[in-house]
């Protein structure tokens, strides 16, 4: 047996994740009481709103992120599946992309699928052809060359192709939130319309309202441990400002995330702890942190926090 | 006269006010530091055929850490003198850590037809885990004796010690994987050793105006070094690397410049040679 081998072994039976996170953590020692001030950095690392670089973060899905979609459910406007008890009007969930009956998903889905995280919907789209020469008359046609023979709307073409939709519901669907205002997405599968017969019509064809494309998975982070912080430094308007080195924890972040076939899907890999440098500012009232954070306060005269020996 | 001195203000409270300022200003001596070779200090892992090694998440390489390093490289590689030096006399404190290389190895794989006409060479992988043995000399945690250069950020590094912070399965040794490490979240790197200088003796303490009639006060001062033993080694006088400049100067005179506010002198800065 080669050595490679053997080390492929050794690291093949390590310890799960949350594991190593922990195995990290204790390594660094314990709780943060070397004095006052790191534990008021640390209440104020955690006021840090949700909108600064602070307690959520998001890894972008990527283009590898949600499964290939079928290519006629894309661009073409009258196309829509019809309904069923999962796939319906009432839907609530992540809609992660769709796939030909039984096409591969993408790494990513295929991972949550296999962790049980995203539902494998089958489903039925129906696509409406409108034959060339049979569409509606136009205004031209009625004012100009005389009218040809034309077929009635119900001898459009109507054909279905079988496929799975991917949708995170339940507990999980809080880590893929909706997309941001005008940020490019795709959309889910339009339902087409309700009741007797498919319904091409546009107005009748929505996506369940209460179905969105994410484009990120997010993560809530909190501030666990000071590190490292340097001295108060006086501004010239008076004020102090003081830099910290802040370990940041997931909270909540499942196994799942952290598996080969997710860091292969993810263009960033979510890790769950981060070190992040963050600086505060005292008006007089205590210590607040400010949005821009950096490392600079380094290469001065800092204070270590016990848990950097060995 | 009398009342000459009384607009001077010279004399031998002029000096007392020069040797406060400059205490104010170096509590702890000056430091004076002398770069050092960047073959003799630094971090020299080297690439593995471009694969990064990574390093245990625990111990030194923890990414929780601020690391200090002296030198690092391959424990099999020749150690600078100079880091010999230092780590016999006690300065530096060798850690041997095992670092991990996966080098993985692609290629065309064999001709495939999969339809008329359609030909292809999907590619192969082939994953190969070795380990090396690194030795990273570090020194104590904000030593004065040193000047360091700071990274937070991996990439502009020589290089560093990232961990694989992963305890899934690995991917199967035929695929292409890239696995999640984080690096130390800040190295200080050795750059240059450092000396205290004291005050020796403080001359020829005379009231001038600058050009535009701020008044301000010169003095010469004469700096002491205080030269550990190890900056007297033909060693170190080897690793340092200063244009221009003596090594290790036993004494040196300079002209000063102190501001003036009210009675209270402040120290400006050296005169340039």
């Amino acid at each position: 047996m080669s050595l490679g081998r053997l080390v492929r072994g050794a690291l093949r039976s390590a310890s799960p994740p949350h594991l190593v996170v922990a195995m990290v953590l204790a390594a660094t020692g314990g709780s943060a009481s070397a004095g006052d001030l790191p534990a008021l950095l640390l209440a104020a690392a955690r006021l840090m709103p949700a909108t600064q670089e602070g307690s959520v973060k998001c890894y972008r899905l990527g283009d590898r992120g949600n499964g290939p979609r079928l290519p006629y459910a894309m661009g073409e406007h009258r196309t829509g599946v019809a309904g069923t008890a999962e796939y319906s009007a009432s839907t609530v969930g992540a809609y992660l992309g769709a796939v030909s009956r039984g096409a591969p998903a993408s790494p990513l889905v295929q991972a949550l699928v296999d962790a049980g995280v995203a539902r494998l919907i089958p489903l039925t789209w129906l696509q409406h052809t409108l034959l060339p020469g049979q569409h509606a008359p136009t205004q031209q046609d009625v004012e100009g060359t005389p009218a040809s023979p034309r077929a009635a709307p119900a001898d459009d073409r109507i054909t279905s192709v079988d496929g799975d939709v991917f949708v995170v519901a339940g507990a999980d669907q809080r880590l893929f939130p909706r997309p941001e205002p005008g940020a490019s997405s795709g959309s889910p599968p339009a339902l087409d319309g309700s009741g007797a017969g498919p319904d091409f019509s546009a107005d009748a064809q929505r996506p369940p309202a209460g179905v969105w494309e994410p484009d990120r998975m997010c993560f809530q982070y909190s501030a666990v441990r000071i590190l490292e912080y340097g001295d108060p430094e006086q501004q010239p308007n008076g004020l102090l400002t003081i830099s910290a080195a802040v370990l940041f924890q997931a909270s909540g972040m499942p196994a799942w995330a952290m598996t080969y076939q997710v860091a292969a899907a993810l263009p960033e890999y979510p890790l769950p702890f981060e070190v992040r440098f963050l600086s505060f500012r005292n008006d007089g009232d205590g210590w607040r942190p400010q949005p821009f954070g950096n490392g600079l306060f380094l290469r001065g005269r800092t204070h270590l926090m016990p848990g950097n020996e060995d | 006269m009398l009342a000459a001195l009384a607009v001077c203000g010279c004399g031998r409270s002029d000096e007392a006010k020069v040797r406060a300022a400059v205490v104010a200003k170096f509590p702890d001596g000056k430091p004076r530091c002398l770069s050092l070779s960047q073959e003799e200090v630094g971090i020299h892992v080297p690439t593995f055929r471009g694969a990064v090694p990574y390093y245990p998440p625990t111990g030194p390489t923890s990414p929780l850490r601020h690391l200090y390093v002296l030198y690092a490289a391959l424990t099999k590689a020749p150690v600078p003198e100079l880091v010999e030096l230092l780590a016999s006399v006690g300065i530096a404190t060798r850690t041997d850590v095992e670092a991990t290389v996966d080098l993985e190895t692609t290629g065309p794989g064999p001709l495939v037809v999969s339809a008329p006409g359609w030909r292809s060479h999907p590619d192969w992988f082939r994953h190969e885990v070795r380990t090396r043995s690194v030795s990273i000399y570090r020194v104590a945690d904000h030593d004065p004796r040193f000047a360091f250069d700071v990274f937070t950020d991996a990439r502009f590094s020589n290089g560093n010690f990232p961990s694989l912070v992963y305890g899934g399965p690995l991917p199967p040794a035929d695929s292409h994987y890239v696995l999640p490490t984080r690096v130390p979240y800040a190295l200080s790197v050795v750059n240059a050793a450092c000396s205290t200088e004291r005050v020796d003796a403080i001359e020829n303490v005379r009231r001038a105006a600058l050009w535009n009639g701020t008044p301000v006060v010169w003095a010469d001062i004469v700096w002491r070094q205080d030269v550990p033993d190890w900056m007297r080694t033909p060693a170190f006088s080897r690793a340092a690397v200063q244009v221009g400049t003596e090594p290790v100067a036993g004494a040196r005179r300079v002209s000063t410049v102190f501001s003036i506010a009210g009675e209270k002198l402040t120290y400006v800065e050296e005169e340039r040679p």
